[in-house]
């Protein structure tokens, strides 16, 4: 499954790797490839697959920890026929709407940076303090700019409106943690973009410049074109995070409420793995987090092949 | 001219990013300001300058809560693990997508779906792994659990850049009968050296900010690294939200002096990593 | 993209989530951790900061209890050491890390936690204490009945309970009433408290602060609602099934709390601020009440001096058990069942449950009276604290809904707590809904 990512970056690359196979030498290049790739395979072979291997037999299981009964597919069937697992999908899905979103900024902001605008030196550190902060500091900060008697409600008073309260209207408060997702993630995208665009080569611009291609020209039809490949790591690891990673946000800014409005998968399976008194579940929540995402990351992967003829 | 030019297109692009620059000050002169402030004058108020700039909290950060040596815990902890991650994760990337690695397929789909594991899950399992070797609440314990959770993304992000450097280049240095990992360290790490650096600023950021396996890993005192031992300030049925405030002042400090020193190279030095 | 657990999830007492299991069904761990341990003379104890905070809310290591305990056990009893681990504050952290270290059984001799659920969740953990405590020790402690296995009065003791007790009240501030114009009667119904609210209203002052985002200022006030409807052992009855969770009795409750928002009583984003801002707002003078637990005493007689006074959460009037005090005992420690030295911890145990030491827990907390019977009532200073355990001698109290329902209950329970007050969910489809989740449960 994931293999279909491989297979199209591959296909994107330079140059398909097996060009070197078939000369001599080949098999002394295969033992150093398994050597070169030995010791990272090994770390996650045991320290993460094994681990998995183990979340996964849990599944199967109704258990305490101490005790533990062979339930089958149980868990999973439980989940699937659970109406708030579907409600909280939806949730997750409507936070997707933070990738595109950081995708566009972090390479607004990285293409800026890389042509120097004004200013750029304080910006490249400042933009990336965001990066840094806590989620504690970033809700704190976002809790009190959208607080009832806050700066955003001001201005909505001083435009003739009536103070809204955000953090307890459902489309209002997923709108507020989504614009908090990205403005937490465009300078660690921008930072990715950065790198990505460090490998343009600077000859495909100075002939453009001499065929006269304007500023959004050149942005359409040669930065973006070159940096495909890290712009579709940027969004699979996004897609990711917004599956794995919001509970931070979530739990210091609404508390998953109300009621479970903005409660994300993550979120669940916390709640289900730390606090119920049967392990098996949230381990099977996970699994089925865990190929959802699969499914989303070769998605985006046949999106991005598809595009490629057209952009060249 | 050409260059006032170029400046007065940008304005608009320029005014944007003050704007947003603006955003990103606030939350770190809050946590500032209010790092200096007593709790009862922050429980009056929390906006503004400190009537009077107290360093009390962070005495009782030196003296209640290890501050030097669970730096010290840290950086041992990140430095080591970084290492590992960088070193492995550019030798793995570089056989995926330069060398005639079997099973290439296999390795490279393992390495990205292990990242799609919600972590949670894995805390109990990895716990009680970590129990059998008899590193639970040593260092070395975490410094392989923070090495491996980060090596899928390093192998991801090192085999995207990897693609980027020309076959020529290799092919080049095999004429010149350079093995293949003369050919690595000689030709492809120092063309993508930029690469390596925003890694390494990347993966340090996820180990220093890293709380769950830091906390659950680490149960002593002795062994607690910074940022979860600042993390878990407060308690039972109050918390001293100032004293939690300089804590985060500290700990968001070293990522934020990271990334002025090597802003210079990540941004500026970048053009000078290809083609040259 | 910081990936955080927020630190600050400290939260107050009773919506703790005293966190009912994340087992694991590895059958070849469970035989892992045994023999990891070498030889080990001196006592491992885990504390989440329940034992080793202050009165004002910070660990030093000068002012806390547990320390200056160990400190003055291991001076009488050369030879003995007890080694203290801080833990993490954040519940869900430091359950999970127990759990997963008692799996692998190398985790303490000893733990503090929360009483109730806190501690009947890893009862398969837990070293029982009977033959520790001896009826005649258990007679001069109270609050057992909220650490026997499976809530029995016949269960096993699995824990100390230690301290009386946190109880939740309405604060008020005196002065705001002077400037509203408003004289002060205590109420003794939750409806006269809702008037007296009106009346402050009317001159313009809002009458009070909340902080319900997470549903637990909901959690403190259907503990005494609901107690007030359906008697002392309300919840406990619920738990052991002899009564529903879908009753009239605790429709009313939630209407009547409910009430107060609709009404327009408190700050209007009383939906949307979390716990952490309940004392700040209240201090700042945003409101003349607001309910919260004596854990507040120090913090808000430190900001306030004489201008904030306290009362019982009021009932209501059709009340069958009317002016029940909510809240019950809070803290507990216990032995675990793979302690290496079990009766080290065994003595250190005894030396806690001693009136004397108790008293220095009282003293350097400032929280709660002592469970004993032979305590010294002149270590409280607390002037919040003194009354607080003056009433407590002539009330009934009902032990709170969060303390003894299975987590996923709990958890359901805040999130209606909110959403019902703000309007956005019925009462009976609260109810509805929290029996259901019960039923699942079991």
């Amino acid at each position: 499954m994931p293999s279909a990512l491989a297979e199209a970056e591959a296909t994107a690359g330079a140059a398909p790797s097996h060009a070197v196979s078939g000369r001599p030498g080949r098999r002394a290049e295969r033992g150093f490839a398994l050597l070169a790739i030995a010791p990272a395979a090994l770390l996650v072979l045991c320290l993460m697959l094994v681990p998995m291997a183990g979340a996964l037999g849990i599944s199967f299981f109704k258990t305490d920890g101490v005790t533990a009964s062979f339930v089958g597919l149980a868990n999973y069937a439980q989940l699937l026929s659970d109406p708030l697992v579907g409600a909280v999908l939806l949730v997750n899905l409507q936070f997707l709407i933070a990738v595109p979103l950081v995708l566009t900024a972090a390479t607004l902001v990285a293409v800026l940076l890389y042509e120097k605008v004004l200013g750029w030196r304080a910006f490249r550190i400042i933009f990336f303090i965001p990066s840094v902060l806590s989620t504690a500091v970033i809700g704190l900060m976002f809790k009190s700019t959208f607080a009832f008697d806050g700066p955003i409600n001001k201005l909505v008073i001083a435009a003739g409106g009536a103070p809204v309260s955000f953090f307890s209207t459902p489309t209002l408060a997923i709108a507020v943690i989504i614009l908090a997702l990205v403005w937490s993630g465009f300078g660690y995208g921008a930072l990715i973009v950065l790198a990505g665009l460090s490998a343009i080569e600077p000859q495909i611009y100075e002939a453009a410049e001499l065929d006269g291609a304007g500023w959004w020209q050149k942005l359409f039809h040669i930065t973006l074109p070159q940096i495909r490949r890290v712009l579709l790591f940027v969004s699979v690891i996004n897609v990711i995070y917004t599956f794995t990673s919001l509970f931070g946000f979530v739990y210091v800014m609404t508390a998953g409420g109300p009621g479970y409005s903005t409660t994300t998968l993550d979120y669940l399976i916390y709640q289900k793995a730390f606090s119920s008194a049967d392990m098996g579940s949230g381990s099977a929540l996970a699994i089925l987090v865990f190929l959802l995402i699969g499914v989303l990351t070769v998605l985006q992967a046949l999106v991005s092949r598809e595009r490629r003829p057209s952009n060249g | 001219m050409a260059e006032a030019a170029r400046v007065r297109g940008k304005l608009p692009a320029f005014v944007i990013l003050l704007l947003v620059a603006a955003t990103t000050l606030y939350p770190l002169s809050f946590v500032f300001t209010n790092a200096f402030r007593t709790k009862t004058e922050y429980l009056k108020g929390p906006y503004g300058w400190p009537a009077e700039w107290s360093l009390n909290n962070f005495v009782l950060l030196i003296e209640n809560y290890d501050l030097f040596r669970a730096f010290g815990n840290s950086a041992m902890v990140i430095g080591t693990a970084l290492v590992i991650v960088l070193a492995a994760s550019t030798l793995a990337a570089y056989a995926i997508v330069k060398l005639d690695l079997p099973f290439k397929q296999v390795f490279s789909g393992t390495f990205l779906s292990v990242m799609l594991v919600p972590s949670q899950v894995l805390i109990i399992p990895v716990y009680l792994l970590l129990s059998l070797l008899r590193v639970v609440d040593t260092l070395p314990g975490v410094i392989l659990v923070y090495a491996a959770t980060n090596m899928p993304f390093a192998v991801f992000f090192m085999s995207t850049v990897m693609r980027s450097v020309p076959n020529e280049l290799l092919e080049a240095a095999r004429i010149d009968g350079a093995g293949p990992l003369r050919t690595l360290v000689s030709v492809v790490v120092p063309v993508l050296r930029t690469s390596i650096l925003t890694l390494a600023v990347l993966i340090f950021l996820a180990m220093w900010n890293e709380l769950i396996f830091g906390l659950i890993l680490l149960p002593s005192e002795m062994n607690s690294l910074l940022t979860p031992r600042m993390a878990s300030i407060g308690g039972r049925f109050v918390t001293n939200q100032p004293l939690l405030m300089a804590g985060l002042l500290l700990t968001s400090l070293p990522p934020i002096l990271v990334l002025t020193f090597l802003s210079k190279y990540l941004v500026s030095g970048i053009a000078a990593g290809m083609g040259k | 993209m910081t990936d955080t657990i927020p630190g600050a999830a400290t939260g107050a007492a009773m919506h703790r989530r005293h966190v009912l299991g994340l087992g694991l069904g590895f059958t070849a761990t469970i035989m892992l951790g045994s023999g990891a341990r070498a030889q080990q003379t001196s006592v491992k104890f885990w504390d989440p900061g329940l034992f080793a905070v202050s009165a004002d809310g910070i660990l030093n290591k000068d002012r806390s209890f547990i320390y200056r305990a160990v400190e003055a056990y291991q001076a009488a009893n050369p030879g003995e050491t007890i080694e203290i681990t801080q833990n993490s504050g954040d519940i869900t952290t430091t359950t999970n890390q127990f759990r997963a270290a008692s799996i692998a059984r190398n985790g303490p001799d000893m733990k503090s936690a929360y009483a109730g659920g806190g501690v009947l969740s890893f009862s398969q953990f837990i070293e029982p204490l009977d033959s520790v405590f001896p009826p005649e020790e258990q007679a001069k402690i109270s609050g057992w009945d909220t650490v026997r296995e499976g809530y029995r009065t016949d269960g096993s003791i699995l824990a100390l309970p230690y301290g009386a007790g946190s109880y939740f009240y309405v604060f008020y501030r005196p002065s705001m009433f002077q400037q509203a114009g408003v004289e002060f009667v205590e109420p003794k119904t939750w409806e006269d408290m809702l008037s007296l609210g009106e009346a402050l209203k009317a001159k313009g002052v809002t009458p009070f602060w909340v902080c319900n985002q997470e549903g637990y200022m909901g959690a403190w006030a259907i503990a005494a609602l609901g107690g007030g409807q359906l008697g002392a052992n309300a919840f406990t009855e619920m738990v052991l099934k002899n009564q529903p969770i879908n009753s009239p009795g605790l429709i009313e409750a939630y209407k009547a709390y409910a009430d107060m928002f609709a009404r327009g009583l408190t700050n209007p984003d009383a939906g949307q601020l979390q716990n952490g801002e309940a004392t700040s707002g209240f201090i700042q003078g945003r409101a003349a009440m607001t309910i919260n637990g004596a854990w507040s005493n120090a913090e808000l007689l430190e900001a306030l001096g004489d201008d904030v006074g306290m009362f019982p959460i009021p009932t209501l009037a059709s009340a069958k058990e009317p002016g029940v005090l909510a809240g019950g005992p809070n803290l507990a420690v216990f032995v675990t069942n793979y302690a290496a030295n079990k009766d080290a911890a065994f003595k250190f145990i005894k030396y806690l449950a001693e009136a004397k030491t108790m008293d220095l827990y009282v003293e350097l907390s400032q929280t709660e009276p002592s469970n004993h019977k032979d305590a010294d009532p002149s270590v409280i200073t607390n002037r919040l604290l003194r009354e607080q355990a003056e009433r407590l001698k002539s009330v009934k109290t009902v032990y709170p809904f969060d303390n003894i329902m299975p987590q996923p209950v709990i958890d359901l329970f805040y999130r209606v707590n909110a959403t019902v007050f703000t309007g956005q969910q019925t009462a009976e489809d609260a109810v509805a809904q929290l029996q259901a989740e019960f039923d699942k449960q079991a």
